[in-house]
């Protein structure tokens, strides 16, 4: 071959050089369904027996020496500050009387994952389980871990050591745009109802979920103006949201993990139906999503209000919408949408104002949502505190900020991708945040 | 185990690009002996490397293309090939993404190691039908979807005996339309294009020249990739120097 083709040759070669690298993501599962196949699952009031600090003799190479462990409908999650990790179990009655605890653990920004298995240590509080009552902590839990989708043989044991800080309706974890950043491996897309409830399993009570408008006016969970191929797949799914009518995004686009994209309608019934979320934080992306986006919340408050008022209290729910208003022109737009609201016999739903805490009273907004790049702004937040105003902190995902913040502003609630992370940096040094009267929870 | 890959279309074009660089080299390196080239009848009988004057009793290895300087255009039709699925396969219905390609264009070709080129590519890519159930968009019902683009790319082009390399960056108009319950929309994107060509010339006159060419068109902010083989057919419009 003469010079001029191979210095061709190499030039192509050259200009395909891709560095992207995709990785696998892969949750492990036990092949056969494991052990909870065989067993009766456990009630939802049994399994706040397992909520409470735990102290890790065995096993802390993976989730470290202590873990926070809480619980949701039908799971129990081991949360930690190693890489940000979590364990998310079902637990059943097993026909020979043990009750195993067994799932997965994973570490998001990584592609490491692996299988557990538990079972509930001493046989007493098992037998008590099995029989359907509610026992008391202590309880421990031994077993084992295994790495990718190796059988569990690694010795794993935790031990109850106290209870947890108040969280429920205290401090509040909130999910940025789900479970997981579109660079994490946790098998879920961004905004999409999989990850919110996935959320919920790694320590997120609330969910702060990014709001735009189709071209019909639909309003949808979506974070970017236009479909690139980092958030959708689907070879007619092309170009900006906005172009797009709701049918043509639902017969033409999937997400990244092949998930339908969620009107706001679906995610915000999902909350309410499917988790014991408390919350959900409407980051609105255009001033003219405003409106709808209020619409919608106000229908479902005004839904869940029906529901709570009927005779029965066991489907009480307790759930807040917040629309952020993140600028200038979407607090105008803010106050055009009022009145239209309350012309249609609506509710105006709760605010929440990212940019100037002045405009937060002013607006008579229930939140202040601030950027964590200004600094925990302590007299700032126990001013709106003192006044019956939340702060809540956007995004924080690093061990040392969330610290710095819980510490020194001790605030109502941060947003962030690792829910994991911030549910165990407050139960280990976080304060419950001041009422009004200046007391904390 | 659930194990979740995220193949991209980008990885089907790296794929397509180095299957093009390795037939490339392969080409290239089965016409290496002098004796084997075929006997082209050169445009005009200038030797390259030898001055009009200099006889040699050995054979000249003549290169088969003109060494004066010309502008050639060229027309081009062939199918394409798409990568890609349709997004919600409970709601596809048919789906086709083998299309058409047509392409003119225009290169000043020289003695120079690389010749700059300037084409327009017109591809009618996709298209698809979904049956949508009720939902917030009222009744049910069958979406139409339609994928297009048009390419307009600069480039550079060179010839390695018999085969024609070619490598182009230019703006995509990716065209995408829907029709639904009898109201139809388009929507137009303006990525950035690449395109990598491979051409075999497969027959060669004094005024014509014509190629089959297997090309790869990646318009990677829309996501859109796709293939195609067509017969180009070259020819020169104006020449500049020699007889």
């Amino acid at each position: 071959m003469n010079s001029k083709g191979l210095i061709f040759v190499a030039t192509f070669a050259l200009s395909l050089l891709d560095c992207e690298q995709s990785a696998e993501v892969s949750i492990p599962m036990f092949p056969d369904g494991g052990l909870l196949r065989t067993g009766r699952l456990l009630s939802r009031e049994q399994l706040y027996l397992f909520e409470g600090m735990f102290d890790v003799p065995k096993g802390s190479d993976v989730l470290g020496a202590q873990v926070a462990v809480r619980s949701s409908k039908g799971t129990i999650s081991l949360l930690t500050d190693k890489n940000a990790g979590f364990s998310v179990l079902g637990a059943a009655c097993l026909p020979d009387g043990r009750v195993v605890a067994e799932g997965y653990w994973q570490y998001p920004t990584l592609v490491e994952a692996g299988l557990v298995r538990l079972f509930v240590d001493p046989p007493e509080v098992a037998e008590a389980l099995c029989a359907g009552y509610v026992p008391a902590p202590p309880v421990e839990l031994r077993g084992y871990y295994g790495r990718d989708n190796e059988f569990p043989r690694e010795p794993f044991t935790l031990i109850w050591k106290h209870e947890l800080k108040p969280w429920r309706g205290t401090f509040y974890t909130v999910a940025h745009h789900g479970a997981c950043e579109n660079t994490d491996h946790c098998g879920a897309s961004s905004n999409s109802l999989e990850s919110i409830r996935l959320a919920e399993r790694i320590g997120s009570n609330a969910a702060e979920i990014d709001v735009r408008l189709t071209r019909d006016g639909v309003p949808i969970l979506f974070h970017d103006p236009g479909l690139s191929k980092s958030l959708v797949r689907g070879l007619f799914c092309n170009g900006q949201v906005k172009d797009l009518s709701f049918a043509e995004l639902r017969g033409s686009c999937q997400l990244r993990y092949g998930e339908l994209i969620p009107t706001v309608e679906e995610a915000l019934e999902m909350m309410i139906n499917d988790t014991e979320m408390e919350g959900a934080y409407l980051d609105v992306k255009e001033p003219e999503g405003i409106l709808p986006a209020a619409r919608v919340a106000s229908r479902t408050l005004a839904q869940l209000a029906e529901r709570n008022s009927n005779a029965d209290p066991n489907d009480d729910r307790r759930f807040a919408v917040l629309i952020a208003i993140t600028t200038d022109e979407a607090r105008t737009a803010w106050h055009a949408a009022k009145p239209q609201l309350e012309s249609e016999g609506l509710l105006v739903p709760p605010c929440l104002v990212e940019y100037d805490p002045d405009v937060v009273l002013a607006e008579g907004c229930t939140a202040w949502g601030p950027t964590w790049t200004e600094g925990p702004q302590s007299e700032s937040v126990q001013r709106l505190q003192s006044s019956g105003a939340a702060t809540i902190f956007w995004t924080i995902n690093q061990s040392e900020f969330i610290d710095e913040f819980l510490k020194q502003a001790k605030p109502n609630g941060i947003i962030s991708a690792r829910a994991s992370l911030l549910f165990y940096r407050y139960q280990t040094l976080g304060t419950p945040p001041r009422r009004p009267d200046g007391t904390h929870r | 185990m659930t194990t979740l890959s995220r193949a991209t279309s980008s990885r089907h074009a790296r794929h397509g690009a180095t299957a093009l660089i390795v037939a490339a080299i392969a080409l290239q390196a089965s016409f290496a002996s002098a004796e084997e080239l075929p006997s082209w009848p050169p445009a005009r009988g200038i030797d390259r490397d030898r001055p009009e004057t200099t006889k040699s009793a050995y054979p000249v290895m003549r290169d088969p293309f003109p060494s004066v300087s010309s502008v050639e255009v060229w027309g081009a039709v062939g199918p394409s090939v798409t990568f890609g699925e349709p997004a919600n396969p409970e709601y596809s219905r048919s789906f086709r993404r083998v299309g058409y390609v047509g392409e003119i264009g225009v290169a000043y070709r020289s003695s120079y190691f690389v010749d700059p080129f300037l084409l327009v590519t017109y591809a009618d890519l996709a298209q698809g039908e979904a049956s949508l159930p009720s939902g917030k968009w009222g009744e049910g019902g069958t979406l139409e979807q339609h994928l297009g683009a048009i390419v307009i790319a600069p480039g550079i082009t060179t010839d390695l005996w018999r085969i024609r390399l070619r490598y182009g960056l230019g703006v995509a108009v990716v065209m995408q339309s829907f029709r639904f319950a009898g109201e139809g929309t388009s929507s137009t994107q303006l990525p950035l294009a690449n395109q990598f060509g491979l051409g075999f010339n497969v027959f060669q006159a004094e005024h014509l020249r014509l190629d089959a060419e297997a090309k790869l068109v990646v318009a990677t902010g829309a996501d859109v990739s796709f293939a195609t083989l067509s017969v180009v057919a070259r020819g020169d419009l104006i020449r500049f120097g020699g007889e």
